[in-house]
Order: C-alpha cells, then structure tokens, then sequence
C-alpha cells in the first residue's frame, strides 16, 4: 500500500509541476535594479506605434530526438518573448513556429532562408532562427537566436522597429576623401533604416533640421563653415566621426572647437605599455587611439557609456580608463596621457610603419564614443574608425555604433528599448585606495614614462638613420633601456597594489574563517562541557 | 499537529548540545567562504555581486545538508528511542514536521552565517541588492527541499551513514539534470522533450533562474511541491511504524 502511495505522489509531484508551470507561467518578478530580465518602456511606444504590421516565423528543430534541452528551453523563451510582443502590438504584429528536422527537404529551405546551424559539441546541428518581415516584403533574418539569457531581444526589437517604419529617416552625410573607403560600411550598417544624402565640402544644401554625419571632416570651405554655425545654433544633431589612422587630419570643424569641443593631439603607441600601466587590472589591452577634451559643463550620457564599455571621459584635458557612470564620481585606473604611454601625434607621424599602434586590434568590440548635450549643442563624437574597416565586415562595433547613432539623431529608441547588459559594479573602495597610492607614486610614474618617451623618439631617430653596426649597437642600448623602463614600470604598479592587496586578503581569510572559527570554538566548549557533565554523572 | 513545537524544540537542543552540529556549520561556512574567496574568482572579477558563491552553494548543500538530518530518525531508530517516541501523545505529521523544520532551522542558519559575503559585496561596491536577495531565497528554498528528502530518507534507514549517502545521492540527481554537460548528454541520448523535461524537473535549473534575479511562481511552486510531497512520504514511513 505504501509502494502505491509513493507511486500517487511522484504523480501528484509530476502533475502538479506541470499544471503550475502552465497556470503560473507569466507570474515571474524581475527583482534585479536596472530590470534587466524586462522589457524598457521604449518597447511599449514601438510596439504601439507600428506603421506597417509584421510577421515573425520562428524555425526550430530543438523538439526532435537529439536536440538540447538548452536550446529547447531557449525556444520557449523566444515563443514567450513573442507572444508579449504579439499582445502589446496591438495586432499588428503576428509570429509563428516552426519545427524543422535536421536532414530533411526542409533543412534545405532554412539555408536557403539564410539561417546557420547551431552546431552542439558533439556534432549534432539544429537550428534556432527567426525572419521577421512586413507587409512591403522587407524582411530581416536572424540566423541564430544565440543569446542564452534573452535571446536576442534587443536585436528583435530594432528589427521590429525598423521594419514597422515605412519610411527610411534621413540623414545628411559629409564625408572627408580620406574616409571615403569607410562609407560602403556605413551604408551597409543603416541599410534600410537611414537613406543618407550626401554634401559637398561646401556644405551646399545643408538643412538644419535633418541629422548631420560627418567623416573625417578635415577640409570645409568657409561658406560650409558658417552653415554649420549656424547649423549648431539651432541644435541640429551632429555626429562627427574621425580616425588619426587615416591620411586625412583628424580634426573637428572649427565651429565645434569654438563650442569647447577639442581632440587633443595624442595616440596611444603601444597597448601592451598601456597594459602594465593598469597592473593587475588589465584583462584587455586600451586600443583607443585618441581621447578627447571636454568643457566644464559637458557631461556623458550614462546609455553611451554603458554601450561603450570601461572608457570614461573626465575633466578637460584627459581621457580615463575607468569606472563609473558620473563625470564627479570616475575612478580613474590610468591618470593621465603620459601615463598611458601617449605620444604626441607629430611623432607617430615620424615613425615607421610597424610601430605596433593601438586601434589595429579590438578584442574587447568598443567603441569610443562621447555624447554632448548642452542648451547650445548636441552633438556625438566618435574618434576611432576602425571598426568600421570594410575588411572586417559587419561586426558588434558596427550595431553598436549603428545603435549611438540612431539614437542620438532621434530616428530609433534603441537605448530605451532594452536595459541592456547588467551594470558594471566595481569595487569602487578597493579603486579609491589603488587610486590613492597611485597619486602617491606620481612622481615617479611620471618619471618612468617620460624615460620611455624619450627613449622611444630615440628609437624612431636611430631606426630613419642609414644601416649601420653602430646604429644597430645604440638600438640595441635603446631598446634595452626600454625594457629596464617597463620592468620599473611594472615594479611600481605591483608597489601601489600592495594596500589593496593586504585588504583583499583580509578579508578572503575573514569570509572564510572567522565565523567558522566562532563555530568552532562554540562546539569545542560545549563538547569540554559535555565531556566533564559525564565525568561528573 | 499535537507536539510539533516539543520535537522542534527537542531536536534543536539535541543540535546545540551536539559538537557535531557546530562543526558542520563551521565547515559549511568555511568551504563556502574558501570556495568564494579563495578558490573562485571573487576579487579577480572585481564585480560587486555574489554570483560566484551561489554558484558553488547547491554543492556544498550536498553534503551539508544531509549532514544535519541524517540522523533525525535514522539515530532514533539506532537507538531504539523511536518507540519511545512513537508512544508519545504526538501525531506522525507533527513528529515529521518538527525533525523537518529543526534540521531546516540549522541549516537556514548556516546559510545565515554566509550574510558576511553580502556585507562585504556591500562594503566594497553597490551590488544588486535585489538579485542577492533573490540568490538567498533560491537558497533557502533549495536547503529546505533537500532537508525534506534527507528527513524522509532517513527514517526510511536504520544507519546514519546509509542514510547520508543515499540522501546525498538523490539530492545530486535533482540537481544533476540542470547541469549544461549533462542535459547535453541527454539530449543527444533522449528524444528533446524528455531531456527538456528532466530540465525543468532539476533543482538546479530553477535554482539558478532565480540566482539570476527571476522569481517565478512555478519555481517557488516547484520547491514547495517538492518538499511537501517529500514529507508526505515521510509521513507515510512513520505512520507504517506505528501500524506495525
């Protein structure tokens, strides 16, 4: 009998998981702070607010024998994310499924629609994608529902919103000859979504009230100079985009500089340099090769920032490699140019070409990006082009700054549309403390980086000399003082570290054993206590 | 529910008076902290949040848990004080539930003591004070639905041993099928609707989707159901007892 009642309860457990997974489904809090498992307000306005009614068509074959639970699961939630879009359009927007088997006729028709297969560790394929299109025949394929948390979802939701538009935003476009290579890139990335028209150097038809993207806007006549005055005056949306490794000069059009505006001559030279500058921090190499120079009262917008990872803007004068989301409140992990190895740009100029300069390598997919939003001005400044070469394709730099820029000119809701990645949460007191000891070694950090700029333009001296052994010989003395310089380098970074390096190891031995200990002593009295209560009894 | 607070307060004075108790807890806690601290990469991360230690956590419940109540009927039974027990004027549901919630009371405890970690996250940076709470409710919830299975598989044996062991082993199949590796062995194994089954039938998987900062009603139903089917089983173990 009891056999049967265990039998009825595994039931009744099996069931009644089931039925409440099934009744309950949408009961589910997101209790993070920045709501990063819900969708943004930005969602509710796109959804509502469709032009053209779209449908989705889900393809799957993670329901048939050999899928992965994973992946299955990662079906549902796109159906779930769906059908909340579904509910909140309004009607316009409709989805359906798919089940595709892998080796079948159908599998052919899911390559032919452009979807890749999501090939498991042992081999096996399946596939998870998406074509959404509108009722004018544009359409947008996700080969792949990737993303393990939210499967694309913020992807999806620029895609909805730019297929529920019927009509392309302009955006006036002002393109340097030396940037000219980049814009088949740039038109590739806004395709469907922007129809760019292009100006003259002269400015000529310049209209203020659609966004202006400039290029490497080195040379402008004097006519286009005052247009553009005039042009910032009535707070048009600018983006200015310019790159120092490009042959054009990377300059900003007076009229910006004359709003406080300025790209300070600069390019960091050597990452691995700027690496150990970070010490232990370092993870990933700095590959920005400019930084710019800010007023007093501009600011960074806090959605940039997040979209731009780690780099951070402070004060005039200096670019930071740090933390933090208020201008007031960075925690700065290099201070200053010269300590992150900075040379000035008439020397880079001098050098040759293998000089291993920053920008050529992106690892970490980011952009440098800074927003300005003053009474007088609103403006996006991008100063690193790289990311956009044609020979690397369409790459997460490319969405990314597809999304600034969408978003500054006001054709997209982009950063309100999602809450993103989870916020970065440094240990803001173990930076203070690293920062602190730094400020106390300034002095000598300075010292050492101005030893390896000298010695760097000595390099660059000795390498335009004719061949020769004694060239070779006070090359090879140079070279050496170079890598005496770096370890002194690296010897004060570990110096500063150490404060917070005692601190991190106090309190790794409190976490793991100061309670314990507690506990321990506890139980070894009360088992003296218990043991002398028996010797008694 | 005649006698749950006198076997509840029994059992945890049993607890106090016993050494043992408090050096499990003191190991829970120091394995966990080493775990975290030491071992994982909690200031290498650099992040202010404690997804590292609730990471490790449904592991070393493994064998914390079933630690504490191995012995709430399984020692009873070795000893012969169970008859005594039975003879009580005290209900079976009140005698399952009061072991129960002594062991879960110790082990919520040991759970208690890691509060520190949050401190420290709190102390060095802002963390998401919303996602840790909803770390150590996911917590609470597994620790209890392990105590509930470690409490009936203990009075279905005689050896405290036996009864760790075989607790320890049904606690890891609950958590084993949420595990990336092994749902892909299943996959690959089972047709895809009962490998997503077993999925969604693991502590594991529902325990990290509410470490993730989502409470979901059929997660917490899930554990809930868990435990109550667990103890009805208990339930009917001691009332077979008392039949015979």
């Amino acid at each position: 009998m009891a056999r049967f009642a265990f039998f009825f309860l595994a039931v009744f457990f099996v069931g009644a998981t089931m039925f409440a997974g099934l009744i309950f489904d949408d009961l589910v809090l997101d209790v993070t702070e920045d709501q990063h498992h819900s969708l943004a307000p930005g969602s509710d306005e796109v959804m509502a607010n469709l032009g053209l009614s779209l449908q989705a068509e889900l393809f799957g074959s993670t329901g048939h024998e050999g899928g992965a639970a994973f992946l299955s699961a990662r079906a549902e939630q796109v159906k779930k994310q769906l059908a909340q879009l579904a509910g909140m359009s309004g009607g316009r927007f409709t989805w359906s499924h798919r089940e595709v088997a892998p080796h079948s006729m159908g599998e052919d028709q899911l390559i032919a629609l452009g979807l890749e297969p999501i090939i498991l560790p042992d081999g096996r394929r399946h596939y998870l994608g998406m074509v959404l299109s509108n009722s004018i025949d544009q359409h947008q394929v996700f080969p792949q529902l990737a993303d393990v948390n939210n499967p694309n979802r913020r992807d999806l939701l620029m895609a909805i919103e730019r297929l529920g538009q019927p009509e392309a935003a302009p955006i006036q476009l002002l393109v340097g000859k030396a940037a000219e290579p980049l814009v088949p890139a740039i038109r590739q990335a806004m395709k469907g979504r922007v129809t760019l028209r292009g100006l003259d150097e002269d400015m000529n038809g310049l209209d203020p009230e659609i966004p202006l993207l400039m290029l490497q806007p080195d040379t402008i006549s004097g006519a286009g100079l005052a247009l553009l005055s005039s042009a910032l005056a009535k707070k048009m949306p600018l983006i200015v985009m310019v790159d120092p490794s490009l042959p054009g000069d990377a300059i900003l059009p007076p009229p910006l500089l004359a709003q406080g505006l300025a790209l300070e001559d600069g390019v960091v030279v050597d990452d691995r340099l700027a690496m150990k500058v970070r010490g232990q921090d370092a993870t990933q190499p700095i590959n920005y090769p400019l930084w710019l120079e800010l007023g007093q009262d501009q600011f960074v917008s806090a959605s940039l920032l997040q979209a731009a990872g780690p780099l951070r803007l402070t004060a005039a004068g200096s670019l930071v490699i740090g933390r933090g989301a208020k201008k007031d409140e960075l925690k700065p992990l290099v201070w200053t140019s010269d300590q992150a190895g900075i040379l000035p740009r008439s020397a880079i100029a001098a050098m040759p070409g293998d000089v291993p300069r920053t920008g050529w390598s992106n690892p970490g997919q980011k952009i440098l990006a800074l927003q300005v939003n003053r009474q007088d001005l609103h403006a996006l400044v991008i100063a690193d082009l790289d990311f956009l070469s044609p020979s690397w394709g369409f790459n997460d730099n490319t969405q990314i700054f597809m999304r600034l820029l969408l978003d500054h000119a006001g054709i997209s809701q982009a950063a309100s549309l999602d809450p993103g990645l989870p916020k970065d949460r440094p240990f803001t007191r173990l930076e203070d403390m690293r920062a602190e000891a730094r400020k106390a070694q300034a002095n000598v950090f300075a010292r050492i980086n101005e030893n390896i700029k000298n010695q760097l333009a000595n390099l660059v001296l000795l390498q335009n000399q004719p061949p020769a052994a004694s060239r070779n010989e006070a090359m090879g003395q140079v070279e050496q003082q170079l890598r005496d310089a770096e370890r002194d380098l690296l010897a004060v970074s570990r110096q500063t570290d150490q404060g917070v390096n005692r601190m991190t190891q106090m309190l790794a031995l409190a976490n793991s054993f100061l309670v314990p200990l507690i506990l321990a002593v506890l139980g070894g009295v009360l088992g003296v206590a218990r043991m002398r209560r028996r010797r008694l009894t | 529910m005649n006698g749950f607070w006198a076997i509840w307060r029994r059992e945890l004075q049993a607890f106090g008076s016993s050494p043992m108790a408090y050096l499990f807890l003191a190991l829970f806690v120091m394995m966990n902290g080493i775990m975290t601290f030491v071992l994982g990469d909690f200031f290498e991360a650099a992040q202010a949040n404690l997804s590292g230690m609730f990471a490790v956590m449904p592991f070393l419940f493994l064998f914390f848990v079933p630690a504490l109540g191995m012995r709430s009927w399984a020692e009873e039974r070795q000893t012969g004080s169970v008859e005594l027990l039975l003879t009580l004027p005290i209900s079976p549901e009140a005698a399952v539930l009061g072991k129960f919630c002594a062991g879960l009371t110790l082990a919520w405890l040991g759970i208690m003591f890691t509060l520190p970690a949050w401190i420290t996250a709190t102390w060095l940076g802002q963390p998401d004070h919303g996602l840790i709470m909803s770390g150590y409710g996911a917590a609470f919830l597994l620790a209890a639905s392990m105590m509930a299975i470690t409490t009936t598989i203990s009075a279905l044996n005689h050896s405290q041993v036996l009864a760790f062991v075989i607790s320890a082993s049904c606690c890891f199949l609950f958590l084993v099928t949420g595990l990336g590796a092994v749902s892909e062995f299943l996959g690959a194994n089972l047709p895809a609707q009962w490998s997503l089954v077993l999925w969604e039938y693991s502590s594991l998987a529902r325990y990290n989707r509410m470490v993730g900062g989502l409470i979901g009603l059929p997660d917490v139903v899930y554990f809930l159901l868990l435990i109550f089917v667990w103890l009805w089983a208990g339930m009917i173990c001691v009332r077979r007892w008392l039949e015979e």
